[in-house]
């Protein structure tokens, strides 16, 4: 058993990672040790990372040699804070509060803050200006370089020991001998090379923001931020011509838990009391309460996406006011029930009943619908049968004269109990659901071939009857398989209701 | 008020249907209907045969014009596998709209749709004359958001029509809830439209309950006689109006036709005995055990309960 990490304390009594746990203890015998939980550390790093949101939504978290941290990406962020050194003092004394140790340094590229946070001297300043980072980085050691812990250990044996040593060694022999990792972190600590991270959520669009003195915690409170948030957003949004369609409002609580919740609109929108609306709706659909704690003291608003809008002009005809229309409708509905609870159909090109439909999302098949021109089979149809009714057409035949569909179909076909001629008759009587229907009339077999070329060889053919029982109900009914050819006896399912 | 109403739609349709040759029927009480009426009803090119009336009643006005725009309806159906006649038969009321008729229709499925495991059929509809692109399902988790949802589309001006469907009685369904559907409906001007699958009669705020069932089909030869056994004929209906605020109550069987969208009566030739039969579904097919009705029904009178044992005199002896 090995330590894996270590507070101030043990390590001012001599004890190091790595180091065997009956080593330390005969160096220190009163330590306490606790067994490392890695998932647990990552979800506090995770937690963290949310919290760290506030200074810069560009922000990552890395966990290269074992030696986990974030990287923020402040830049034009400071001048927020007062100043670099203002942020830091106020990232150290917030994580401070909240009981964490940290070691922080601000530098022009990624390579210089990670080795000067890791390895740098605890006297020495934290913040590196533009162009001095030679300076500072050369009395590193070399695991201050982001390399495999194996390459530093070859490089002491031949005598070097910090960055220093090897800034000015010739790069051929050097990356020839410990590989090209090592001098591309050497540039990219001293910003020869360009490096950039990556974030670990979508940066967003546009964000505006308040910090609060006093935290907030009333609902009304919540939603009078988001309006003025919002009216924030919207001479921006109006400059670009643009409009919001997904909206994220994050909420920073004083003890360092982040609340995340965003909303989709059905067509773009950029209207503050819109905005506050959705965002009400989708606060009551919340499962448990946004449990304000102590409060929040920031609160965010996000725009995710954004798709083009135009300015409407304004209309004295019609009296619907906008709140009332039917886009705002589905992304109310969208934002308490949820985007995929209210859907449209969408059609398939296929035979088979159940695979010749599915649903989409109404908010996308909003934007959809724009330019659209699927389902052009069923438009047919329709349009067909809205021309008949208005002219008499002597073509009638051309429709079925009777519903040949069901109106409702059945999630899963269920198997039913039927007494039918073989091997190829009409049913006559069936058990559906523990009922017994006697069979009036019937009309098929309509014939849909399975497909091969999805169920392979060995899938079943449907012969389709419409049946009417003695009561005038109506349904739909299929005998899967041919008598004797593909399957010795067919099964009988129940697959739909007429109307 | 009603009547108003009727008489504006007759001239309306006077007005649309020039075109159609007027010819009068003679009802079966021997009056003289509107032929507009009729016309809108049938195609001028299909007269009535012999077997076919139209609806000696304010049923007529529902059949032609469809569901009235802006108020509350609730349509019943005794048991689960009737659920097909009575999706069909709302649908069918919904596409003889004459406002609103490119708008939305959103489908309000309470969550029951799990436990009778059926959804909608895009190609039935489309089949039936109803265009599926229209129809927003919302398949909220609980019987309150569904309400929630229903209440707020309610309020909203460009849907055509709001479909509740729910199963049962829910608790949460109650006189206030659908006062304020209504009144919600009468400012915006959306039907709504409460599909109640196996169920029994409730009272609430709707303007008319209708009980569907299924009926069996008919299929008319060239001189409209009923043919026997000649197959699945067009769809039929046996619809009950159990309650009408704004008027009188009636039932009637009606066939809808596909392929002209509307609706035709059917005689049968069993006309009294089938009216009888089709009208409230009797008493031994409903349960005995019922909940008390309102007092002043206009269609029949309810039975407040039922005896269940007599009262036994206990006598002391000794």
């Amino acid at each position: 058993m090995r330590l894996s990490a270590l507070n101030q304390t043990a390590r001012q009594a001599g004890l190091h990672r790595n180091q065997t746990l009956t080593d330390a203890r005969a160096i220190l015998p009163k330590l306490d040790c606790h067994e490392a939980d890695e998932a647990a550390d990552a979800a506090l790093l995770e937690a963290i990372a949310d919290w760290c949101e506030r200074y810069t939504p560009l922000l990552s978290i890395d966990t290269i040699n074992e030696l986990p941290g974030l990287m923020l990406d402040v830049t034009g962020c400071a001048h927020l804070f007062k100043g670099e050194e203002a942020l830091r003092q106020d990232l150290i004394s917030r994580l401070n509060a909240h009981g964490f140790v940290t070691n922080v340094a601000i530098a022009s590229t990624p390579g210089a803050a990670w080795g000067i946070a890791r390895y740098g001297d605890p006297d020495d300043s934290r913040i590196i200006a533009l162009g001095t980072e030679r300076d500072h980085v050369a009395p590193l050691p070399l695991e201050a370089l982001r390399v495999e812990p194996k390459t530093v250990e070859e490089m002491k044996q031949v005598g070097l020991k910090t960055i220093g040593c090897i800034m000015d060694l010739p790069r051929g022999p050097l990356s020839l001998r410990f590989g090209r990792l090592l001098l591309r972190r050497l540039d990219q600590a001293l910003g020869r090379e360009e490096e950039t991270i990556s974030p670990r959520m979508a940066v967003a669009e546009l964000v505006s923001e308040r910090q609060f003195v006093d935290p907030i915690s009333l609902q009304a409170d919540i939603s009078r931020s988001i309006l003025s948030l919002a009216g924030n957003l919207k001479p921006v949004l109006e400059k670009r011509a643009l409009g919001a369609r997904m909206l994220v409002l994050k909420l920073f609580r004083v003890d360092g838990e982040r609340r995340m919740l965003s909303v989709v609109t059905a067509n773009p929108e950029r209207e503050p009391a819109h905005i506050e609306q959705l965002f009400q709706d989708r606060l009551a659909s919340l499962h448990s309460p946004l449990e304000a704690g102590f409060g929040f003291d920031l609160v965010r608003l996000e725009i995710a996406t954004s798709e083009p809008m135009l300015h409407q002009q304004a209309d004295f005809v019609s009296k619907v006011p906008m709140k009332d229309s039917y886009n705002a409708l589905i992304s109310r509905l969208g934002a308490r029930l949820g985007t995929d609870r209210v859907q449209h159909f969408t059609m398939n090109d296929t035979h088979i009943p159940e695979r010749s439909f599915g649903v989409l999302p109404s908010i996308r098949a909003s934007t959809l619908q724009q330019n659209h021109n699927q389902n052009s089979a069923l438009r047919h149809i329709h349009q067909k049968q809205a021309a008949l009714s208005l002219t008499e057409a002597e073509d009638m035949e051309e429709l079925d004269t009777q519903l040949t569909r069901p109106i409702l179909l059945l999630n899963q076909p269920e198997p039913v109990d039927v007494i039918a001629e073989i091997p190829e008759g009409l049913p006559q009587r069936f058990r559906w659901r523990k009922v017994l229907y006697e069979i009036a009339a019937s009309e098929g077999p309509e014939r849909i071939a399975c497909e091969w070329w999805r169920d392979g060889r060995q899938a079943l053919t449907r012969d389709y009857f419409k049946t009417e029982d003695r009561e005038g109900r109506r349904f739909w009914l299929f005998r899967q398989g041919l008598y004797e050819r593909e399957a010795g006896r067919p099964h009988w399912y129940m697959h739909g209701l007429f109307p | 008020m009603r009547n108003a109403t009727a008489t504006a739609l007759i001239d309306h349709l006077h007005a649309q249907d020039q075109m159609h040759v007027q010819s009068d029927y003679q009802t079966k009480s021997g009056t003289t209907l509107p032929a507009a009426l009729n016309a809108q009803l049938i195609p001028a090119s299909r007269l009535l045969p012999k077997n076919q009336t139209v609806a000696e009643d304010e049923l007529t006005a529902f059949f032609s014009a469809g569901l009235p725009p802006g108020s509350l309806h609730e349509m019943r159906c005794a048991h689960s596998r009737d659920a097909g006649a009575l999706a069909g038969f709302a649908l069918a009321l919904l596409s003889r709209m004459k406002q609103r008729t490119a708008k939305p229709v959103l489908w309000i499925s309470a969550p029951f749709a799990d436990t009778s495991n059926m959804t909608l059929f895009p190609q039935g509809l489309a089949n039936l004359g109803f265009d599926p692109d229209r129809l927003v399902i919302v398949t909220p988790l609980s019987v309150k958001h569904a309400l929630w949802a229903a209440d707020e589309a309610a309020k909203c001006t460009d849907l055509a029509a709001v479909i509740l469907h729910i199963q049962g009685h829910p608790g949460t369904l109650d006189m206030t809830a659908t006062r304020r559907l209504n009144l919600r409906a009468s400012e915006s001007g959306t039907s709504i439209l409460i599909l109640r699958q196996s169920s029994e009669e409730e009272a609430n705020a709707a303007i008319t309950r209708w009980c569907i069932a299924p009926r069996q089909s008919c299929q008319l030869d060239m001189h409209g006689d009923l043919k026997p056994d000649a197959g699945i004929g067009h769809t039929a209906f046996s619809a009950h109006l159990e309650r009408n605020r704004q008027g009188a109550t009636g039932a009637a069987s009606v066939t809808w036709n596909h392929q002209i969208r509307g609706f035709c009566h059917v005689r049968y030739k069993d006309h009294i005995h089938a009216q009888s039969e089709s009208g409230a579904p009797s008493q031994a097919t409903l349960p005995q055990h019922r909940l008390p009705l309102s007092a002043n029904r206009q269609d029949q009178p309810s039975d407040m309960g039922q005896v269940v044992a007599l009262p036994t005199k206990l006598e002391r002896t000794g």
